[in-house]
């Protein structure tokens, strides 16, 4: 297990400087260069010379990529736009990213797991069919237009709620207030796609012989679906979830710029609009660096949820 | 119902020829023509193959699929998408580009029953024709990932060893980059549009791809029909091809259709960014942000096209949906 753990970890190595490599060569194809594109379009031809030697955008790519390397390792990365440390920056919205993840992780996960045992359960009813209707509606909507639809309702319409931005961290009033909207409109993709997956294992394993043999026993119907059936149907929903965690601090980027909301996807995307080369390369490094973590953490939690696999 | 089909084909001819509205050009009657009669091809092709034998292959999917209510809407609405895409200059009742500055963000009216926007054009006629932006990039983006990652997953599932290991790998470190983030960098790197766009998420959704057809790859290869041909001197890409192709292909379907709505999906969100068709190319991500702006006082500038999206969306979904159990061959009884 350890040497398992070990392997992954020393792999990690290899796959993040991949990523830095293609991120690097797609950020050379950009056609603009950033100093033009900083001093406006009528700049003076020297100062623009000046500011490409102070960036070292004329020294070798290879040359180019190793500082760049090195000086995010170091931390001494530099925002062009923000005039301040790609580090500095990220780590200012990450406990936005943070909370909004969270929050509509939670939700996602309370409301659909029970949906899914539910569908699962009472298989062909009114109940399964109402749940999985609004599942398919869940997963065909895009995100930005339930933001968007959200914030209508509740904001422009019945002004309930703040239509967008931040308002401060989430143990505060006034920071919850700005969560609930894009933590709805986040959850929404996660949550029905959970609760698909959820009522497709719990099926399966419904149909299983200890099941039978569990009810034979003539254990009450709530300990056998939740006892014997939920926690092995648990695998394949929280693999699921996993992937979808490591996608909500990653992928956010949408909802994140419908709500104005002061996270890292937004940061990114501003970074791309921008032209701050080094705090693209930053953000989605962080972010690529996050999700396959969350990743790695998810593959050892089975052998903490299913006792039976062993990596060996 | 075929002969419901061909009615509707001929109407839609019909339409074709004699719209008209004066802002249809030529080549898109011509292009009008040639999309029906492709589509009345493949009408033909499908009952042919549904009358030869009764209990084939083909039959028994068919029959399966259209049991399914879902499957069987989702089937209908994918189709008119296709036609209302194919024929929108002549079902549009306005130019979709055609400006009004006396109908200044109007609320839905006879006139103009989606209402129209803070332009005064026509949102009816902008909805209709983002089918054709949708539908196109949606389609050719999975042909696409389709090709790319078909090519890589047969590539790595049959010759194994290095090969394979190399691809997978590759695979991995491709597919553990955020995937909206990396085409987000792509695309300001080479610049918005439409083909860049295509191109983009063509390249960034081809792992799944490649991993289904590696794995079926693996589970025929062992089988005896291979074997039976590796023993006769069947070169290798004739068996990659016509022997161990056609019977990885289900997987793939069922992953295609899905996958045209979620890339339709994706499209839509980074036209929403401003990253995919410009503006004022008429597609549903750019007017549901133009739309969010004017929230307060024009709501139905972003409802339409919302609606537009899901629905389409919707559509393929029920239909992969209804694929999959229809090709599941552990259904089969």
């Amino acid at each position: 297990m350890i040497k398992y753990t070990l392997q992954r970890i020393l792999w990690l190595i290899p796959v993040l400087l991949g990523i830095s490599v293609i991120l690097f060569v797609v950020l050379q194809l950009t056609p603009g260069d950033p100093a033009s594109v900083l001093l406006g379009e009528n700049a003076d031809r020297e100062v623009v010379a000046k500011l490409r030697e102070l960036y070292g955008l004329n020294d070798p790519l290879h040359i180019q990529y190793g500082r760049l390397m090195r000086n995010l390792l170091t931390g001494q990365l530099q925002s062009i736009y923000f005039k301040n440390s790609v580090l500095t920056e990220i780590m200012e919205r990450m406990p936005a990213t943070i909370e909004l993840g969270l929050f509509s992780f939670c939700l996602a996960v309370a409301v659909s797991l029970p949906i899914g045992i539910v569908a699962a359960v009472k298989k062909s009813t009114v109940f399964d069919y109402a749940g999985m209707m609004l599942a398919l509606f869940g997963v065909s909507i895009p995100v930005f237009f339930t933001g968007v639809l959200l914030m209508y309702l509740l904001s422009v319409n019945w002004h309930v709620l703040p239509s967008s931005g931040y308002g401060g961290r989430i143990w505060t009033w006034e920071g919850l207030q700005h969560l609930i909207l894009p933590g709805i409109a986040l959850s929404t993709v996660l949550m029905a796609s959970t609760s698909r997956l959820t009522r497709s294992a719990m099926l399966e394993v419904l149909q299983s012989d200890y099941i039978r043999t569990a009810r034979a026993k003539g254990l009450r119907n709530n300990a056998v679906v939740l006892k014997h059936g939920f926690r092995n149907a648990l695998l394949p929903v929280l693999t699921n979830l996993g992937n979808q965690l490591a996608g909500l601090f990653g992928g956010a980027v949408l909802t994140e710029t419908v709500f104005s909301w002061p996270g890292v996807g937004r940061l990114a995307v501003d970074a791309v609009f921008n032209r701050d080369h080094p705090l693209v390369f930053g953000t989605v490094l962080f972010l690529s660096a996050i999700y396959i973590l969350m990743n790695l953490v998810v593959d050892l939690l089975y052998v903490v949820v299913d006792p039976r696999i062993t990596y060996e | 119902m075929f002969v419901a089909f061909c009615l509707l084909n001929i109407g839609a001819m019909v339409l074709v020829i004699t719209s008209e509205h004066p802002y249809v050009l030529l080549w898109e009657r011509v292009v009008g023509t040639l999309g029906i009669l492709a589509f009345m091809g493949v009408g033909y092709l499908i009952r042919r193959l549904s009358l030869t034998e009764a209990q084939s292959n083909f039959q028994i999917i068919r029959r399966k699929l259209l049991a399914s209510k879902g499957a069987a809407l989702g089937l209908i609405v994918v189709i008119a998408t296709c036609y209302l895409a194919l024929l929108a200059p002549m079902l549009a009742p306005y130019s979709p580009y055609a400006l009004d500055f006396m109908q200044m963000s109007k609320p839905p009216s006879s006139l103009h029953w989606f209402g129209t926007d803070e332009l005064g054009r026509d949102l009816l006629s902008r909805v209709i024709y983002g089918s054709r932006v949708a539908i196109a990039v949606g389609v050719a983006a999975v042909v696409l990932n389709i090709s790319l990652g078909l090519t890589l997953g047969l590539v790595a599932g049959y010759f194994g060893g290095r090969v394979d290991n190399l691809i997978m790998r590759g695979i991995e470190i491709w597919s553990s980059i955020p995937f909206v983030l990396m085409a987000i960098a792509i695309i300001a790197a080479v610049g918005a549009s439409i083909t860049n766009i295509i191109i983009v998420v063509g390249i960034t959704g081809l792992m799944d791809f490649t991993r289904i057809v590696r794995s079926a790859v693996i589970g025929e290869k062992s089988r005896e029909y291979v074997e039976a041909a590796k023993a006769l001197g069947v070169r290798d890409r004739a068996i990659i091809f016509k022997h161990i192709l056609p019977n990885c292909l289900a997987p793939v379907t069922v992953l295609a259709t899905l996958r045209v709505g979620s890339t339709i999906l994706t499209v839509a969100g980074l036209s929403y960014l401003g990253l995919g068709a410009q503006p004022p190319i008429p597609s549903w991500g750019v007017m549901l942000n133009r739309g969010q702006e004017y929230l307060a006082v024009a709501p139905w500038m972003a409802l339409f096209p919302g609606l537009a999206i899901v629905v389409t969306v919707m559509a393929f979904n029920l239909l992969g949906d209804g694929l999959r159990d229809a090709l599941d061959p552990r259904l089969i009884r």
